[in-house]
């Protein structure tokens, strides 16, 4: 085969869903190029299983932009095209008994655009395809969630779009003062810029907030929770395939982990992880609707990879340690998470404990099984305050744990399941089929290889730093705790809690006017904002402490906090605190 | 006369022609009315093709004809006016296509598309003009060409739109002239040079240099749209569709734009006019509009209003570009030239889609928009993310080179302003995106009509796709060669300084 084909095939993986796309646009409703919708992600797999590490640089596109295939982008477009070949098949089935045409052909279209971009954030190796895939899977996703009929589903595109404007706006400016400090936009260089750059405490609030709200993180997941809680199966893989591609990719591609040190900035991370992980297991023991935990477990899986990231910028002695197996992680804990909500979702549909909910068990316990070589880590005394691990691997086996009970508690709930339409036993099937992808890749990274593709030379993922052949004490331990925190949240998962009820968004209305009427109008909400707005504010922040302390119980108390986080106020004050933090930490250095 | 001097002639009268001889047309011959019309867009674009490929090796085409003693009427093609040219060329053939079918039955075609020709003369005439008294003449043409088109309807609101667009650009180069004449009579000359020709003038006329540039700049100001100079450009938003593309996207704001280009790069010189100290005042006007601009389009529920204001903040880029006096802002700031055209063109001719085929002129009465008019929301929401900064679509590259200058220059404030700037563009397109696209169409439009089988009639769907492609590909193959990025960047190096 001719050596430039291998480059220029790393083009097929994005031209096909975008082609595809293109073609459903115009070829008008009814047609049977919807039915290729399936074939969409089957380049990009062919391409991420055969094709050996390779890049392509297209210097005629955007400002001159690269791709790339090697061991830290294989895992993620191995990830991507499995849960975007399954997504589609579900789409696929979900609407093929609808009438409207027209509304499967957008929901195939924002799909296919969605799927390129995520496509393009894993193979690129210039910052501007990265921003410029995120920014076009983003927006997709956002006209996904709002072509569901749930008002939820579409408040939380809403709230999307939002941090989505804010978050790309931020990217932005990271990415052009880094391509500014070394005069060009590729990966590597923009990676050369980051560990040379003396303004250390800006760059790092640009990645924060750029790529947090991606992964929402702790006060930019206000759209991660109603978007898990009203989506569909095949709309909760997409999410998990952007979370991971859009929101935790992001840290990996730019930080030049190992040979960077951030030390303040390190324990910030840390820190928000935590806080990140707790109010995800606060969140999941306080509610019992399915999508809620699946929501809390996705930020607990965030949580833990940002703790890990922390912990290598933290301190580069052992940041290889911690991160040379991070996309493994990825792949590995995904197609787990993904499998489970399938298989889960199905046991719930028929209600019952057979093989399915064994199968939905064996998953979750992969799930769990994803967060021991980082506990194995966390308890290792030559990592520095490789404790910080401890808490977020837990805390994905707990909430793993607790997810396989959550069918049965949620049957009591009035919420209907009918809003999953569409199962079959593909998505058992797709379920069974990813995996047995995550058993493969578990296994492998139990055995501490890793492993090649189907007769031929390369790997598909970096080789492995974990070995769990040896039962060495540390392991044994890490297994025994994350044993116990899995039972743990099993055991807890048929208890029920209610779920606060959420204050009526407000309206703003437009108004249409001249200057003088503008300034007035913005007169008057400065002066409604000094006088009512402000001092309301702190009245209710008063209250709401009176209220806190009044609760009777701990368990009120819990639920009293974790309704208050999920509004607007407390998470701008959040912000503003984290702010705050960064300033400090900027001024005191 | 030779081949170079002859073709900028050609290209004038590609145009000209064909409009004086629209004039004399009875409005019932519309096949020989679009034949010109389309014969004399086509023409020109050729031509311009052919200067486009000849400038690129190095010929400059030249012709001067001699009105006054020492006063010429020059005419010079060189890469920067290039620029222009191909943009006005380019959108010119789009928009006759898109009038036709816009005005498709109403009263004065014969007279619109007279007017139009010669808005368009004009425009050519600015682009290529060799010296500041020759921009003069045609920056005066083009407002007199473009005062019928604003009051085309013949309303009493197009009227008084029209007094004051009149009162507002007349007045304009009034002040212009006054700077022009002040100019000649200290230096002699009024040639555009590469790195202007004021700066080896004696220190001691720098009080009244920097006088001529406030008159020059206030003068091209009002056709740019700088504030508070820009109050005619939104009333004149009751002019037809097809006019308010040329106003904002091709011809009005683009000459002062391309004006304000001129005088502070080869009037005074890029680095001359940074040592008068007369940039950065610049660069924060820009700003102001860029910001008030913005905010103000947030307010506006009128549809073309809004589109209005946008262009306000919009252009203002060009100048930002200009006035930052890096090189590489440079780029950004011409590029956008081009750029903001496609994008604003590509809205504006969604807006009289709209319009005509559904009644909607209020974002207010965009619900659903999307599901009946699929394509034309499509060339939309491509022109809105380009406005916003999204990529891959054009309007990213401009921001991105102009953020780049800022770094350069060491001007960091300008961040902030694009990054306030882009938040605001998110603010005001993408609630009309989310109305078309995702809220559920009324059970009746305000006045729908049945226009073709499709969406609407072809000449008015096309034109917003192709400038909608135009504006995708524009910023996807930014660094293909002979793309506007990589033609701004030939400017930069040959006309102004090595990046």
């Amino acid at each position: 085969m001719n050596p430039q084909l291998w480059h220029d095939v790393l083009l097929l993986p994005l031209l096909w869903p975008l082609l595809l796309a293109l073609l459903i646009a115009v070829a008008g409703s009814g047609s049977r190029i919807q039915r290729w919708l399936p074939t969409a992600a089957v380049p990009a797999l062919i391409v991420a299983v055969t094709l050996p590490p390779t890049s392509l640089d297209l210097p005629t596109v955007l400002l001159g932009a690269g791709l790339r295939l090697d061991p830290t982008s294989r895992p993620l477009l191995i990830l991507t095209a499995s849960l975007w070949l399954v997504s589609t098949v579900l789409l696929q089935r979900r609407h093929q008994p609808l009438s409207h045409h027209d509304h499967h052909r957008r929901v195939a279209v924002l799909a296919l655009l969605a799927m390129g971009g995520t496509f393009g954030l894993a193979l690129a190796n210039d910052g501007i395809v990265l921003f410029a895939a995120g920014t076009l899977a983003g927006y997709a996703l956002y006209g996904l969630l709002q072509q569901g009929t749930d008002r939820c589903a579409r408040a939380a595109g809403r709230r999307l779009v939002i941090l989505l404007v804010l978050s790309d706006l931020l990217v932005f400016e990271l990415l052009l003062i880094l391509a500014h400090a070394v005069g060009s936009t590729a990966l590597a260089a923009l990676q050369d810029a980051i560990r040379a750059s003396a303004s250390a405490n800006v760059l790092f609030g640009l990645l924060l907030v750029g790529f947090g709200v991606k992964a929402g993180v702790l006060g930019a997941h206000l759209w991660l929770v109603p978007a898990f809680r009203s989506a569909s199966d095949a709309v909760q893989l997409i999410l998990i395939t952007y979370v991971a591609a859009a929101g935790l990719f992001g840290w990996l591609a730019l930080l030049p982990l190992g040979s960077m040190h951030w030390p303040n900035q390190g324990l910030v991370l840390i820190g928000l992880a935590l806080a990140t992980l707790s109010y995800a297991v606060l969140r999941a023991m306080l509610r019992t609707d399915p999508g809620d935990a699946a929501s809390s477990l996705i930020m607990a899986l965030s949580a833990l990879w940002l703790c890990a990231i922390g912990l290598a910028i933290h301190d580069p002695q052992s940041a290889p340690r911690l991160t040379a197996d991070l996309p493994l992680f990825l792949l590995h804990i995904t197609l787990a998470f993904a499998a489970l909500l399938l298989l889960r979702s199905r046991a719930e549909q028929r209600q019952c404990k057979g093989w399915r909910m064994t199968l939905t068990a064996l998953m979750a316990l992969l799930v769990a099984l994803a967060a021991l070589p980082f506990l194995r880590l966390g308890l290792d005394v030559e990592i520095k305050l490789g404790w910080a691990l401890w808490w977020p691997s837990l805390g994905v086996a707990l909430l793993a744990g607790r997810s396989v009970m959550q069918p049965r508690a949620a049957q009591d709930q009035e919420r209907s399941l009918t809003r999953r339409s569409g199962h079959s036993r593909q998505q058992t099937l797709a379920g069974i089929g990813l995996a047995a992808g995550a058993a493969a890749v578990a296994g492998a990274a139990a055995l501490g290889i890793a492993p090649n593709a189907v007769g031929l030379a390369w790997r598909l993922v970096p080789a492995s730093h974990w070995s769990h052949t040896v039962l060495d004490p540390l392991t044994l331990v890490a297994l025994i705790s994350l044993a116990t925190a899995f039972i743990g949240g099993w055991a807890s998962g048929g208890r029920r809690a209610r779920r606060p009820t959420r204050p009526q968004a407000r309206s703003w209305s437009r108004t249409e006017g001249t200057a003088a009427t503008g300034l007035r109008l913005l007169g008057h909400r400065l002066d409604h904002l000094a006088r009512a707005t402000l001092p309301a504010w702190r009245d209710a922040a008063w209250h709401g402490v009176h209220r806190l302390v009044a609760q009777r119980s701990w368990r009120t108390r819990l639920a009293f906090i974790e309704a208050r986080l999920t509004q607007w106020d407390a998470i701008l004050t959040i912000l503003v605190l984290l702010g705050l933090g960064i300033a400090w930490l900027a001024l005191s250095h | 006369m030779s081949l170079e001097a002859w073709i900028p002639l050609l290209v004038l009268c590609s145009s000209l022609l064909p409009g004086l001889m629209i004039f004399g047309l009875d409005e019932s011959r519309v096949r020989l009315r679009t034949t010109l019309n389309l014969g004399g867009a086509l023409t020109k674009l050729a031509l311009v093709g052919v200067m486009f490929w000849g400038v690129s090796q190095g010929i400059e085409y030249e012709v001067r004809i001699s009105f006054l003693p020492g006063l010429d009427l020059a005419l010079r093609a060189g890469p920067l006016a290039l620029l222009f040219l191909v943009l006005s060329s380019l959108l010119w053939l789009v928009t006759t296509i898109y009038a036709i079918g816009y005005l498709e039955g109403s009263p004065h075609r014969s007279r619109f598309f007279g007017f139009f020709s010669l808005c368009v003369t004009a425009t050519v005439g600015v682009a290529m003009a060799a010296d500041l008294l020759t921009f003069l003449l045609f920056y005066e043409l083009l407002t007199l060409a473009t005062y019928p088109l604003v009051v085309h309807r013949g309303t009493e609101v197009a009227r008084r739109a029209g007094q004051v667009y009149l009162a507002y650009t007349i007045g304009g180069g009034a002040l212009m002239l006054f700077g022009i004449v002040w100019l000649y009579t200290l230096t002699g000359t009024l040639e555009f040079t590469p790195l202007g020709f004021v700066s080896e003038l004696d220190p001691t006329t720098h009080p009244a240099l920097i006088l001529i540039f406030i008159f020059l700049i206030t003068g091209l100001g009002v056709k740019a749209a700088l504030v508070p100079l820009h109050v005619w450009l939104p009333m004149a938003m009751v002019a037809p569709a097809p006019v308010s593309a040329l106003l904002h996207a091709v011809a009005v704001v683009k000459a002062g734009a391309f004006g304000i280009v001129r005088v502070v790069y080869e009037v005074f010189g890029v680095e001359f006019s940074a040592g008068l100290g007369v940039t950065l005042p610049l660069a924060v006007l820009a700003s102001i509009t860029i910001l008030y601009g913005s905010l103000r389009a947030l307010f506006q529920d009128d549809l073309k209003r809004r589109l209005a204001f946008s262009t306000v903040s919009q252009v203002s880029y060009i100048v930002l570009g200009v006035a930052i006096a890096s090189p590489i802002a440079t780029v950004g700031g011409l590029v956008h030239l081009i750029h903001q055209g496609l994008m604003k063109i590509t809205l504006f001719f969604c807006a009289g889609n709209l319009a005509e085929t559904l009644g909607v002129h209020k974002v207010s009465e965009m619900n659903g928009a999307g599901q009946r008019m699929p394509w034309t929301m499509v060339a939309f929401t491509v022109g809105a993310f380009g406005m916003i900064g999204a990529p891959p679509v054009a309007g990213f590259i401009t921001k991105w080179y102009l953020g780049l200058g800022a770094l350069d220059a060491g001007q960091h404030w300008v961040l902030l302003v694009l990054a306030t700037s882009s938040l605001l563009n998110a603010a005001y397109f993408l609630p009309i995106l989310h109305a078309a696209w995702f809220r559920e169409p009324p059970a009746q439009w305000p006045a729908e009509r049945s226009l073709g089988r499709g969406e609407t009639s072809r000449a008015l769907l096309w034109p917003p796709i192709i400038t909608a492609v135009a504006a995708l590909l524009a910023g996807l193959l930014a660094s293909l060669p002979f793309s506007p990025l990589e033609w701004a960047r030939f400017i930069a190096e040959r006309e102004f300084r090595p990046l």
